[in-house]
């Protein structure tokens, strides 16, 4: 195997090799080709002591001597030949005469240069090290010749497509390994049959096993023998094989029908089998998505449950919090990838989780020290202001960042867990119901377990009261309101992670934010839990019931017709204030 | 201002825009007093949106309803608008000939939707344009305050309710031209839409529009209507005890602003030339608000001035500084709402009370005025309206020693008895003949559960014709829930509350109760703040209280025979001399008496009082229970509640005591205080302590 390390002294014994190749090219000034190779940094289980005569051979004039090389390196797979035969089936394998008399098989890549510039490079086809570089929209220097290697026969066409596809069952990536498994298993030959079963052998990685024990299965489908169709229909009914589900089908309804009757009952069991399995992962599938959905609502939605809920403060440009958040973690992921070394670059978002929580803090700590302040229990007035202030932070935003900008998760984020076939759970969203989870439990406790929530939900039931008796309603006021705020950049950053990052990211959450307050009854946390988790389900089931492209806008619509339709008969929501509480001032 | 101050503004305003600016622009172009058609089009434009800011105005500063999604109706009078002209370019002059706008043919729309057939004729878009958002309101308006969402929900819906209309509307299945909207006009009845004159034509239409509906609306607003509307602002649960059904108010004004926002977009429209989603979205709603705020929401004239000021200055911004317009606006909203709440059409009067303020300061060492107090203490929006001399209220406070017996004799004449205010209790009722020895009212086996906790369990009590009842218990003893009970503001989860012969009070919502001849008055003295007390009184007399007969009743002038009955209660309760103070600055126990009074105006059968005499010094306890007294012999039943033992001696006949929501005893207050179950619920378990010292 490859490590970091090997690969370097490999590299640098490479260069070394390659001055000594050059210099004997240049002393040799010897026919036919220079030889490029350079000892064992690739895998592969042969040794390939002919390396240098498998790539002569590809390069042939001669159809024959070319065909002959294209089947012995479809015979062995060694993987360190894939990019060369990529190469000469995509057209860029080339024959580079870099001095007269010296000549060098390469890859040729072209590149746009930073500066506009076009240019070619020039790469070793076993290592990639690349051996020169020109530019390309110049003729290349005096005595330079660049001739490109054709594939000489039909026959030797077909053998490097099944080459190729064959070798890329050894590919390093597990991706590729998976998607060419699938690939031959829909091809429909059977030659292949050997590869696929010595693939199986060798693959460790669980889905990658089960997408070549699919092809395997779906290619006996065709096998003559009917107790080799029948066992393939069985064990694709075991593995739930869904890519062969419409193979399966096909035998038993379109022409050539399958024969044999037994046969046809156990692909019959098979299709029932993977059905049941399919609905069952939609199901699956449809929940996450709710939940993940319902955990990004319910971010949201807690910030505003505390500032509406809890002081009755209705904030507009509670959205605009949002945006700072996102913001924050647009500058912090810029910062890192400016000052910082790569390997940190991937942990800037554990910076910018917390910063986003400060800088959100402090901004809705001036918003309410400047406007809110002097608005208590006067809501619609409130509303009004803060709408205002909204409008004035979305154009600053737009003023100094622009109109689009992105932020990319971290790497480890940007993949997924699979726990069932094609079902893939991507981490930036169990990332954020994680984040939901903590950040419910860590409002929890601080308003229900410390002597700061004690006060903070004295001074919300009653202000007079809790002034009287010492407590400075005031500063409470200005803290409850910045955690709130706080909390709304913690959503903004969560946010960033799944999508671009606008000055009109607040904006295309806020109305179902409230939404979110308003249904779950206005100051109870496990009313928002609950009507966040709800309104995303909702969300992701009617979205493909509806379908078609408009099918999340409609559903969007739909939601908003069932929540009026709903207060209709809670006005209060969800979990309305209990017992002669919900009297008071009424 | 003097009311024909007022009509000449009306009239020189209405002249230079309906007469003199079209003149000016008729002119030849190259005249000095030439007014380009451009802006003669821009006005028309500002003078359209006014119309729908004068809606929002009504809505918002009359009856508090606050709606973030205007721009949804306008939307829907301008598509309304929109499709007409559409059709009248599909044909003959369109692009490709067909019988479809050219979006549609772009779109494989080969034949016309149906429900864009009628709009071929005029008079159904124009019908449309106004009636369709007039049922739009009226639905969501009926879903919305039925349900009794008020306030900021309210405003979250609509806004909620414009977010959707954007969606929807922004969907090419709609058919309504998806984001581009429906634009490039041609004609409208017939007349080419780029010609000046035209645009001019319909310039005057939309200023003949705007001064009319300014008219409908000063019409409908200055009666008692607008007196409902805000009731319902200041106190709308009030409103409901007193035998209205806010829900139709509320559901006529919200529609009626809506119409006004059709309109306004049928008439900017034709004149603008285009209609997008995008105008009937988040943002253009807010606008409007922005418009009212700015113009000012307690006189009708805010909003469109507030319309033609802040368009005004948009154009001019837009052209300058595009960049800098949302800042301005975002400064708007806040700077409005935090220094100027009245708006433009307030600061003549902050500027005086400022100007007032400074120099008072200075003489009086900025004492607070009473009514400054109660705004601050209380939900009210407009804390500017009323300005009162301190000294007014000292002396008011004077004249209500004024004997109530003396007042009642007045009243009732002969049948009137002494009433010294030493009068003993001892049985002898005055009784009058005439009142029949039935029960009045009967609650029989009512449980009220709030979440499992029972604050009246099977209760059973009833209540004799003409009695003057008082119930006491400890607290908690589900005293003020068998009055919610009664009025229907509470439902039990079990038993019956008959009223009268057979009606079950249980199935009738709180303003039916009202109606039928229940009075309610509340803990806490629930008055008008912004309304006179005559107008609070007024509002409670008994009328037909529905939106019909409310709107019927606009062009009536009051009967002279009703208002000196209003003038007589008044007297009655002590509150004669205070007919046209502003009830927010009457002291506490004027609001008493007030509530009292408006519960009088109501012509009721029964009386519910709660706690009338709480926080009054003893001379306005003595008085409210001689008014009650008086008001049970010649009146109504009345049903008390009370916790000052002493009044409740002096002045009951039988005595109801409650405990832990059922009935513990009942009798002469002498009974009732020596029975021992009564001595050990309010002084605790004597025997139990007595035993435990030994």
């Amino acid at each position: 195997m490859l490590t970091k390390q090997n690969v370097q002294i490999q590299l640098g014994r490479l260069s070394w090799t390659m001055v000594v190749c050059l210099l004997t090219s240049a002393l040799l000034l010897g026919k036919g080709v220079e030889l490029v190779y350079a000892e064992g940094p690739v895998t592969g289980e042969s040794g390939r002591p002919n390396a240098s005569s498998y790539l002569q051979g590809l390069v042939s004039l001669d159809p024959a001597i070319q065909l002959t090389t294209l089947k012995t390196l479809g015979d062995i797979k060694d993987i360190a030949f894939l990019p060369a035969l990529t190469a000469l089936y995509e057209g860029t394998l080339h024959v580079w005469k870099d001095a007269p008399g010296s000549e060098k098989v390469i890859i040729l890549l072209r590149n746009i240069e930073p500066d506009g510039r076009e240019t070619m490079s020039f790469l070793n086809p076993l290592t990639g090290e690349e051996l020169g570089k020109r530019n390309a929209a110049e003729a290349l220097p005096e005595g330079e010749e660049l001739e490109m290697v054709a594939i000489r026969s039909v026959e030797g066409r077909r053998v490097l497509k099944a080459g190729l596809d064959l070798l890329r069952l050894f590919d390093p990536t597990v991706e590729v390994r998976r998607t060419t498994a699938t690939k031959l298993g829909n091809a429909k030959d059977l030659s292949v049959l050997p590869a696929l079963d010595q693939a199986l052998s060798r693959e460790s990685d669980k889905w990658v096993r089960h997408a070549i024990e699919e092809a395997i299965n779906q290619l006996r489908l065709t096998d003559p023998d009917p107790e080799v169709r029948r066992a393939a229909a069985i064990r694709l009914g075991e593995i739930k094989g869904m890519r062969a589900l419409s193979h399966l089908k096909a035998l038993l309804t379109e022409e050539p029908l399958e024969p044999s009757d037994t046969v046809r009952v156990a692909i019959q069991g098979a299709i029932d089998s993977i059905e049941s399995y399919q609905s069952f992962q939609s199901v699956v599938g449809i929940t996450f998505s709710g939940i993940s959905l319902g955990s990004i609502l319910f971010i949201m939605g807690l910030g505003l449950a505390i500032t509406y809920g809890l002081m009755g403060v209705i904030n507009m440009a509670h959205g605009e919090m949002m945006m700072i958040g996102a913001y924050t973690a647009f500058v912090f992921q810029e910062a890192f990838f400016k000052y910082l070394p790569p390997s940190l670059h991937d942990s800037y978002i554990f910076i910018a989780l917390p910063a986003a929580f400060v800088v959100t803090g402090a901004v809705g700590l001036l918003l309410e020290r400047t406007v809110i302040r002097f608005l208590y229990g006067r809501q619609l007035e409130t509303l009004l202001a803060t709408w205002g202030v909204s409008m004035f932070l979305q154009q600053a935003a737009r003023w100094y960042f622009g109109d689009l900008t992105s932020v990319n998760p971290p790497t480890w984020m940007r993949r997924g867990i699979e726990p069932m076939v094609g079902l893939v759970l991507p981490y930036t969203r169990i990332f954020i119901i994680g984040l939901a989870a903590v950040a419910l439990l860590g409002v929890y406790l601080l308003f229900s377990r410390t002597r700061v929530g004690l006060l903070v939900r004295a001074v919300t039931q009653n202000r007079n009261m809790s002034a009287c008796v010492g407590i400075s309603t005031r500063k409470v006021d200005s803290w409850t309101f910045a955690f709130g705020s706080a909390l709304a950049g913690i959503a903004g950053c969560a946010i960033s992670l799944i999508s671009n990052v606008d000055p009109e990211v607040g904006k295309s959450y806020i109305v179902e934010s409230f939404m979110v307050v308003v249904v779950g009854g206005v100051g109870k946390l496990a009313g928002t839990v609950v009507s966040a988790m709800v309104i995303g389900m909702f969300n992701k089931i009617l979205e493909p019931l509806i379908g078609g492209t408009g099918g999340a806008i409609y559903g969007k619509l739909f939601i908003l017709v069932l929540i009026i339709l709903f207060l209709q008969v809670k006005p209060t929501g969800l979990f309305p204030p209990k017992g002669r509480a919900a009297q008071v001032g009424s | 201002m003097t009311p024909w101050k007022g009509w000449i503004i009306f009239g020189t305003v209405s002249i230079m825009l309906l007469v003199v600016l079209p003149l000016l622009n008729a002119l030849p172009n190259d005249s000095t007093f030439w007014l380009p058609d451009f802006y003669l089009n821009l006005l028309g434009k500002y003078l359209s949106l006014a119309i729908m800011g004068m809606g929002l105005g009504v809505l918002w500063g009359y009856a508090g309803i606050l709606s973030l999604g205007q721009a949804v109706f306008f939307g829907l009078g301008g598509y309304s608008m929109g499709m007409h002209l559409m059709l009248q370019i599909s044909g003959q002059q369109s692009k490709y000939g067909e019988a479809v706008p050219d979006f549609m043919v772009w779109n494989q729309v080969k034949e016309l939707p149906f429900f864009w057939v009628p709009y071929h004729s005029f008079a159904f878009a124009l019908a449309s344009a106004v009636f369709l958002p007039v049922l739009f309101a009226l639905l969501f308006g009926y879903l919305t305050f039925r349900s009794r969402i008020q306030g900021v929900y309210v405003a979250i819906l609509t806004q909620a309710l414009a977010f959707a209309a954007w969606l929807l509307f922004n969907r090419n299945e709609m058919r309504l031209g998806g984001t581009n909207g429906l634009t490039d006009y041609k004609t409208l009845l017939g007349f080419s839409l780029l010609s000046p004159t035209t645009q001019r034509g319909l310039y005057i239409i939309t200023a003949v529009c705007l001064l009319v509906t300014y008219g409908l609306c000063l019409w409908l607003t200055r009666g008692k209507l607008g007196h409902i509307f805000r009731a319902i602002r200041d106190g709308e649960n009030r409103l409901r005890f007193l035998g209205y059904s806010p829900t139709g108010f509320k559901m006529f004004v919200f529609a009626l602003a809506a119409g006004l926002a059709g309109l306004a977009g049928a008439l900017y429209v034709p004149q603008v030339g285009i209609i997008t989603p995008s105008q009937m979205g988040v943002m253009p709603s807010l606008e409007v608000v922005v418009w009212v705020a700015v113009g000012g929401r307690e006189a009708l004239i805010g909003g469109p001035l507030g319309a033609v000021l802040i368009n005004g200055l948009r154009s001019y911004l837009t052209t300058v500084a595009p960049q800098l317009w949302p800042f301005v606006l975002g400064a708007l909203f806040v700077g409005v709402v935090l220094l100027f709440p009245s708006g433009v059409v307030g600061l003549p009067k902050q500027f005086e009370r400022f100007m007032h303020r400074s120099s008072s300061r200075w003489r009086s060492g900025g004492r607070r005025s009473p009514l400054s107090a109660a705004t601050a203490s209380g939900s009210s929006e407009n804390p500017d309206k009323l300005s009162l001399d301190e000294e007014e209220v000292k002396a008011s406070e004077g004249s209500l020693s004024a004997g109530a017996g003396a007042v009642a004799q007045h009243l009732f004449g002969s049948r009137v008895e002494d009433n010294g205010a030493n009068k003993a209790k001892d049985g002898e009722t005055t009784k009058q003949a005439d009142k029949r020895e039935e029960p009045l009212l009967r609650v029989e086996n009512v449980t009220v559960s709030f979440e499992g906790f029972l604050a009246l369990r099977n209760l059973n009590f009833s209540l004799m014709d003409g009695e003057l009842r008082f119930v006491i218990g400890p607290n908690g003893a589900g005293k003020t829930t068998m009055l919610d009970v009664i009025c229907g503001k509470v439902k039990p989860i079990q038993g019956k509350v008959i009223f009268g012969q057979s009606t079950n009070l249980l199935a009738l919502q709180e303003h039916e109760v009202a109606n039928i001849g229940v009075g309610r008055k509340f803990q806490t003295p629930t008055v008008f703040p912004y309304h006179t007390v005559l107008d609070n009184l007024q509002l409670s007399w008994k009328t037909r209280k529905t939106v019909g007969a409310t709107l019927a009743a606009l062009q009536v002038r009051q009967s002279q025979q009703s208002r000196d009955r209003l003038l007589e209660i008044l007297e009655f309760v002590g509150l004669g001399h205070h007919t046209q103070t502003f009830a927010g600055v009457l002291s506490h126990g004027q609001r008493q008496w007030l509530e009292i009074a408006m519960l009088l105006a109501q012509e009721p059968e029964l009386l519910l009082v709660d706690e009338p005499v709480a926080g009054m010094t003893g001379r306005e306890r003595d008085k409210t229970g001689l008014l009650l007294e008086a008001i049970a012999r010649e009146h109504a039943t009345v049903l008390v509640i009370e916790h000052d033992m002493e009044f409740v001696r002096h002045f009951s006949n039988t005595v109801t005591v409650l405990h832990e929501g059922s009935l513990l005893c009942e009798g002469k207050m002498q009974e009732v205080q020596n029975d021992p179950r009564v001595l050990e619920v309010y002084l605790g378990r004597e025997e139990e302590e007595r035993a435990a010292n030994c």
